[in-house]
């Protein structure tokens, strides 16, 4: 070799020892965990195109019939007004999970943080006799008159009404059970199948390419993200100051933007050497048969029963 | 002696389902030059970031000098220094690799993180950009380099950290014959120089210049065999099992046929056929 090796690097034992007291704890900084998070897109495809490869019970449906149940059923759900019919639909939507190889934790953990901070975290003030007036279960504070401010109207007393808690539950109820029935569905049919059957649906080719252009874009994204991470992490010595941290952020984002492009510019250029005219066929097999017609048309009357009976 | 690098029944998986390495021990020595080998999708990656401390095995223990490398431990800012500035790890992908606005800054990157006096850091940063002949691209952006050229940069920005091993995975990926060659050289002489070289690579070309100890990963992510270089590369049934070789379809004098080839080992020809 012509180049000559600098010494510092052919000098042995000078490496930084290891020092026996403890140094200070390394922080993740907030953009940090972003990043981490960030990849976990990907665990979550590959666990979802896992589950949806054992077919037991509702799995075994076509993804047109499961899409058709799934549209129903959310706007079932969004219609019930009884307490009772949220309940029968949980616990429909949970006998449907049993007979699936979906494992409960991997629907309802979730179902359970989304539904406490979007369905009870939100709609927790409505349970006052402010917003909704009833029976007072439970005083919280008492004042001597009746006060008003502009629209607002505070009364003597203020409290948690049983109506304010039916509402509350209800609401809770609502989220708890879209969310719980959109894992059932996206745990039951892969996202490809999926995307195929809306086309069944007389969805336009254009658009159901865009969507699965845009998620394997993420995919593919979310990896470059996770390896972009491991290499920063390869040399992240100690703490770093939020600035130092947010150039390096702010440089990788400008990296990820040029990749993007490039990507597109790529498929753009694959799609147009094998004949894209701007027309897409997208062919499916996923139609349904007699016997799941029966079980769909069982399953859909109970869910417009449910939602339109009143209890 | 102790080895520098070390696992104990290590297992790594993304899912439940989805197994990268099972029951991996195995140790590396101080200066060594140390081969993982083994098909696409084998788990040679993943098995590197555990090395690195960049993942951290789900089952089992990896130890670098003796000291146990997790999480916990690595947020401790000594252990981390001490860990991080002793491994240099050189991805497959250089294009990840680099985060700094120039090439300067991506070779300052870590001797300002060491705390390396300005003037010092500077004259190490020249050194090597001497060494890797790339003086020229110093103020460049990193994305404004060709393959190569990153490649070198990415080297250049472990080197500069001076560390004790060397991980690299796939090394000569994307190169020219020339910069492999003198990528090969390079890891020669550190290596003489008493560092320890872990790779992974899928090209037995490597593994027959470096002559090192080599690690077969299998299909089934385990260890299939450890041994020397010349007792791996003429173990024929091992690497075909572990679809390291394979029969391949080309031409001679016209005429089209099929025979083991890695593209040197069990190339043979009988000229009265063909």
């Amino acid at each position: 070799m012509n180049r000559e090796i600098p010494s510092f690097l052919l000098e042995n034992g000078r490496q930084i020892p290891l020092l026996i007291e403890k140094g200070q704890k390394i922080k993740m900084t907030f953009i940090d965990r972003t990043i981490k998070s960030t990849f976990s897109f990907i665990w979550e495809s590959i666990l979802q195109y896992e589950l949806s490869l054992n077919r037991l019970g509702f799995q075994r449906l076509s993804s047109t019939g499961i899409l058709i149940f799934f549209l129903i059923y959310i706007v079932c759900i969004n219609l019930t007004h009884s307490l009772y019919g949220h309940l029968i639909f949980a616990a429909l939507i949970f006998g449907l999970l049993l007979t699936t190889s979906i494992r409960l934790s991997a629907v309802y953990v979730k179902a359970i943080i989304l539904s406490f901070l979007f369905g009870f975290l939100v709609m927790v003030p409505a349970c006052l006799n402010i917003f909704a007036p009833g029976e007072v279960v439970l005083t919280l504070a008492r004042f001597q008159s009746e006060k008003k401010f502009l629209i607002y109207h505070l009364p003597e007393v203020v409290g948690i009404t049983y109506e304010g808690i039916v509402l509350v539950l209800r609401m809770f109820f609502k989220v708890f059970n879209s969310v719980s029935l959109t894992f059932l569905v996206i745990y039951s049919v892969p996202f490809e199948r999926l995307m195929k059957s809306l086309r069944l649906m007389k969805v336009p080719s254009i658009f159901i390419l865009i969507i699965t252009m845009s998620y394997k874009f993420i995919y593919t994204m979310a990896l470059t993200i996770e390896e972009m991470y491991l290499a920063l992490k390869s040399r992240w010595i100690g703490n770093f100051s939020q600035d130092k941290t947010r150039h390096i952020i702010a440089g990788r984002m400008g990296f990820l933007f040029r990749k993007s492009y490039q990507r597109y510019e790529e498929v753009y250029k694959a799609m147009i050497s094998r004949g894209f005219t701007g027309d897409v066929i997208i062919k499916t097999n996923e139609k349904i048969k007699l016997k799941e017609a029966c079980l769909l048309i069982v399953l859909i009357g109970a869910g417009v029963i449910i939602s339109i009976l009143k209890f | 002696m102790a080895p520098i690098i070390k696992l104990e029944s290590v297992h790594y998986g993304y899912t439940s389902s989805h197994i990268a390495l099972a029951d991996i021990s195995f140790g590396i020595e101080k200066s060594e030059i140390f081969t993982v080998i083994g098909s696409n999708g084998c788990g040679k990656s993943t098995l590197l970031h555990i090395m690195g401390g960049l993942l951290f095995p789900r089952e089992g223990k990896m130890f670098f000098n003796d000291k146990e490398v997790s999480e916990p431990r690595l947020s401790d800012a000594n252990f981390n220094k001490y860990f991080r500035s002793n491994i240099g790890f050189v991805f497959q992908n250089s294009d990840i690799q680099l985060f700094c606005p120039t090439v300067k800054d991506e070779l300052l990157f870590a001797p300002q993180q060491l705390a390396i006096s300005e003037e010092k850091a500077q004259s190490m940063v020249q050194e090597v950009m001497k060494m890797l002949e790339i003086e020229y691209l110093a103020d460049r952006p990193t994305y404004m380099l060709s393959g190569g050229e990153k490649k070198r940069v990415a080297i250049g920005s472990v080197l500069t950290m001076n560390p004790e091993v060397l991980i690299l995975d796939e090394p000569t990926s994307g190169l020219d014959p020339k910069t492999s060659a003198f990528l090969i050289e390079l890891l020669f002489r550190l290596n003489e120089a008493g560092k320890t070289i872990i790779m992974a690579t899928h090209r037995l070309e490597l593994v027959n210049h470096f002559q090192s100890r080599v690690l077969v990963l299998s299909e089934k992510h385990t260890i299939e065999k450890i041994g020397s270089s010349e007792e791996i590369l003429s173990d024929k049934d091992l690497l075909l099992k572990t679809n390291l070789i394979s029969e391949y379809p080309h031409q001679h004098n016209g005429v089209i046929h099929k025979h083991l080839t890695t593209g040197f080992l069990f190339h043979k020809h009988n000229n009265n056929t063909h």
